[in-house]
């Protein structure tokens, strides 16, 4: 039945990453192999290397940028801007993260040249006017209100800030705090923009219906006379405290606990990422969130939802458990989940888990690589965490030639439950 | 207006086995993936009050254990395998679908071949999904607008059993039994109220001989219950106000408007388009910042008047609802929103929308046609949903109509169905 998930049926090499570095620094970066997609629409992502890390003083001040890239630049309106768009059936979209900035395109084929000119404008010449900034940060408050009004946002934003001390670049919230959104002027907006938006070191991803060279040309045409380098992002890394932390707080109105704990992990290029992803795989995220769905959720009862990350960035990692919990199961909830995954670092995996969780990466390979959205981001991928270009034709090797032994040893090295931070928020 | 797409993959396959399983194959090369849908038309339509909510259930109870696969199994085996999988229930029909590398397809085939007729409904699994189902009830009533949208269906059908909902009534849901859930399952889960979907990575003869192979011998029933009661023209406009917790008054508009099959859809579709935006077709679609020039956009939520506004409109089996919705701003007055929301209809239907205005909405489906195809999940469920509630039309053709539609067409279908006399209007009011 299903002894050869992933082995071989599969006949279609992987594609490979083709780049092309410009000379102003920017990266153009393309999957190119069979699965070419017979395509009519095009995506480019463009990832920039500045982010919310770069907030400084006024935290928000990222978030709040990238959110006005899309709302007049280059002396048109939002209004002229989105019946240009509309017209075309194109459409941008804009994500700040702490480490990068993108901006995305998707389009009918023929009209990339012409949207991906709005993406440069958007990116290059966003004009800032003040009636859309009143509108952002109306919004941005208005999301501030209802994340304070959240145990879940609540549990995790009190985790992190634990997580990361004050003064590391982690410590403010992205999303930024009533003062400082209400503090953000078009002189600030302007400023974060001037002395962080930079072409050096950014990855313009391109899929769909674009060849490599045609993409490259069109990166070239919108973004080659940008010159300059972001300021670089260092993250400082964070130690785990000496011993298990815990702080409790409570919202009116509410009917369930929210839990957030946190362990500071490996980075994407560690060697242990591979081994730990499947330990974390198994742990939490299998099927119905696996053992911890299986045992905290279904066995008893306890939680409404209950799973794990493991955020491996480009610098620092975080490993994070969320759980929803009846108010009264919190402590027993806490307790089990800690058990299961110490259950996990004495015994390692079963047999069937450790087939089940290797099959489901190898399997869901290709179905990760179907839309041009999906290429284009895999590709982008790939190049910021410098995996190399052939990344996904060793990546199978990779994955089969992990072992149970090697899968619990990562595990025991990174998941120590004695020195986690735990955040809880429930009903008063 | 000529756009430079494609034509549409490689032709559709139609094939019917002996026992009425109507089966659709799209092969699309590409990526070495298959997407494998069975689509059976039963949902929130065939229902009764006593047993509303039942379809739905019996969804659940799919994934709860057949006389091979024990609860969880399929789940499991479909994620080992490094696929995706879901199923969902709606007014017309409830579906259920893999998407899985092409070497695993068998896989598919057979847990929806098993499950069509050997689901157990074990007494435990009813009594356990009850309390899930239950809280599935009590979550949609988290959101206030949920409460809205009942009461708008519940008013703007007094006969037809779209005015029941889907999610069903918590005193229904509190009754069921293990017997009704199955005498449900056992009436409408038949090859011959069915339609299997498969696009993907295959040869299609070698794909009919093995959908033969797994569902061939499934029997057909003699008898699928009919739903037989047609909504009477409305005599007159319907108001409901909703009284609960929230933070902004809501108002949502339904009004009645053609089945699927109605040759004035796609003129519906272009009107929904002009008003607020074009929609995704399927999976995939394109969001974000398309639809920002629409009329809604501009005359309600860049004017600050609204946090949000829209419409929206549905392919059905019998005629149903086009809504138009808003979450108000607060200071805005309710009373004169309505009236403005009344002027931009009045709009559409005395003056003829501008040649530009009309390509960039028919521009905009277009597109999100062209996105929807990327996918073979997407256009599986296009495929699967058509045939469900308008089987008599071609998937690939209808968005040539949607291109073919003129001023004139929008005009005559705002002047037909969005008047004040056929429209139901319900507000939520904070509380």
């Amino acid at each position: 039945m299903v002894d050869e998930r992933g082995q071989g049926a599969v006949s279609q090499e992987m594609p490979l990453v083709r780049e092309t570095r410009l000379d102003n620094g920017m990266r153009v970066v393309s999957l190119d192999g069979d699965f070419d997609v017979q395509s009519d629409v095009a995506v480019f992502q463009v990832r920039l290397m500045t982010g919310t890390a770069l907030d400084g003083e006024l935290p928000g001040l990222g978030n709040f940028t990238t959110a006005m890239l899309s709302r007049g630049s280059a002396g048109k309106t939002l209004d002229q801007i989105a019946e240009e768009l509309d017209g075309l059936g194109a459409t941008l979209g804009f994500g700040a993260g702490r480490l990068t900035i993108d901006g995305t395109t998707k389009s009918l084929r023929a009209d990339a040249d012409t949207v991906l000119g709005y993406l440069a404008a958007a990116l290059r010449q966003p004009d800032f006017p003040e009636d859309q900034i009143e509108i952002v940060r109306a919004q941005m408050l208005s999301g501030l209100r209802q994340a304070e009004n959240s145990t879940r946002a609540m549990a995790n934003r009190t985790m992190r800030e634990m997580v990361y001390p004050p003064g590391h670049p982690f410590h403010k919230r992205a999303s930024g705090t009533p003062e400082s959104v209400a503090a953000i002027d078009r002189a600030a907006l302007a400023e974060f923009h001037a002395a962080t938006f930079k072409p050096e070191g950014a990855i313009v991803a391109a899929a769909g219906g674009i060849e490599h060279d045609e993409a490259v040309a069109l990166v070239a045409k919108h973004f080659g006379d940008w010159q300059g380098a972001p300021p670089p992002i260092e993250i400082p890394p964070v130690e785990p405290p000496a011993e298990l932390r815990r702080q409790d707080g409570t919202l009116p109105g509410k009917s369930q606990a929210d839990v957030a704990m946190g362990l500071p992990s490996i980075h994407r290029g560690h060697d242990d990422y591979y081994a730990l992803s499947v330990a974390n795989l198994i742990i939490g995220r299998f099927g119905l969130y696996g053992r911890l769905g299986e045992s905290v959720r279904e066995r008893q009862g306890m939680a409404y939802y209950a799973y794990s990350q493991l955020q491996a960035g480009k610098q620092l990692g975080l490993w994070v458990v969320n759980a929803g919990v009846a108010p009264e199961n919190v402590d027993r909830a806490i307790e089990s989940i800690i058990a299961e995954v110490r259950g996990f670092n004495e015994g390692g995996p079963t047999e069937r888990e450790f087939a089940d969780a290797t099959g489901s990466i190898l399997g869901s390979l290709p179905l990760g690589l179907e839309t041009s959205g999906s290429q284009a981001a895999t590709a982008g991928d790939i190049v910021f965490h410098e995996l190399g270009h052939d990344y996904l034709r060793r990546y199978r090797s990779i994955i089969r030639a992990l072992t149970p032994d090697e899968i619990t040893a990562a595990a025991r090295r990174h998941l120590d439950m004695d020195r986690l931070t735990i955040a809880v928020f429930g009903p008063e | 207006m000529n756009l430079d797409i494609a034509p549409t993959a490689a032709p559709l396959i139609r094939h019917e086995l002996d026992n009425g399983l109507t089966v659709m194959i799209r092969p699309k090369h590409g990526a070495p993936i298959a997407s494998f849908w069975v689509w059976y038309r039963v949902g929130g339509r065939n229902e009764v009050p006593g047993i509303t909510g039942i379809s739905h259930w019996v969804e659940h109870m799919l994934f709860k254990g057949t006389e091979r696969l024990p609860a969880g199994e399929i789940f499991r085996r479909v994620s080992a395998a490094g696929g995706t999988l879901n199923g969902f229930t709606w007014i017309d029909y409830t579906t259920y679908f893999e998407t899985l590398p092409i070497d695993q397809l068998d896989l598919a085939l057979e847990i929806e071949s098993d499950r069509m007729i050997n689901a157990r409904f074990d007494e435990e699994e009813v009594a356990s999904e009850r309390t899930v189902i239950i809280s599935e009830r009590q979550g949609n009533e988290n959101q206030p607008t949920f409460f809205l949208s009942e009461e708008v269906n519940a008013a703007a059908f007094r006969a037809h059993t779209y005015g029941q909902g889907v999610i069903g009534h918590l005193s229904d849901l509190q009754a069921i039994t293990r017997d009704d859930l199955f005498r449900h399952y056992q009436t409408y889960y038949r090859p011959n109220n069915a339609v299997a979907v498969l696009v993907g990575s295959v040869d299609p003869d070698d794909a009919i001989a093995r959908i033969e192979q797994h569902f061939g011998e499934i029997p057909p029933s003699p008898h699928i219950p009919a739903v037989r009661t047609v909504e009477p023209e409305p005599q007159g406009e319907r108001r409901v106000t909703v009284h609960r917790p929230a933070p902004n008054r809501v108002m949502m508009m339904a009004y009645h408007a053609p089945a699927a099959s109605h040759p004035d859809v796609a003129a519906l579709n272009v009107l929904d388009a002009l008003l607020s935006g074009g929609r995704p077709f399927s999976f995939g679609g394109a969001g974000g910042t398309l639809g920002r020039s629409s009329r809604f956009y501009r005359r309600f939520v860049s004017t600050g008047l609204a946090a949000s506004a829209g419409t929206s409109h549905a392919l059905t089996i019998d005629p149903y609802l086009f809504s138009v919705s808003a979450t108000l701003n607060p200071d805005t007055e309710p009373e004169e929103f309505e009236r403005l929301v009344n002027e931009e209809i009045e709009r559409l239907q005395q003056e003829p929308v501008g040649d530009a205005e009309l390509a960039r909405a028919i521009r905009q489906l277009q597109a999100q046609w062209a996105y929807a195809q990327e996918s073979v999940t997407s256009q599986a469920y296009w495929l699967g949903s058509l045939a469900m509630v308008a089987p008599q039309r071609d998937p690939d053709t209808y968005i040539d109509e949607i291109e073919a539609v003129t001023a004139a067409d929008v005009q005559r279908v705002a002047q037909s169905y969005l008047s004040p006399l056929r429209r139901t209007v319900g507000w939520l009011v904070p509380s």
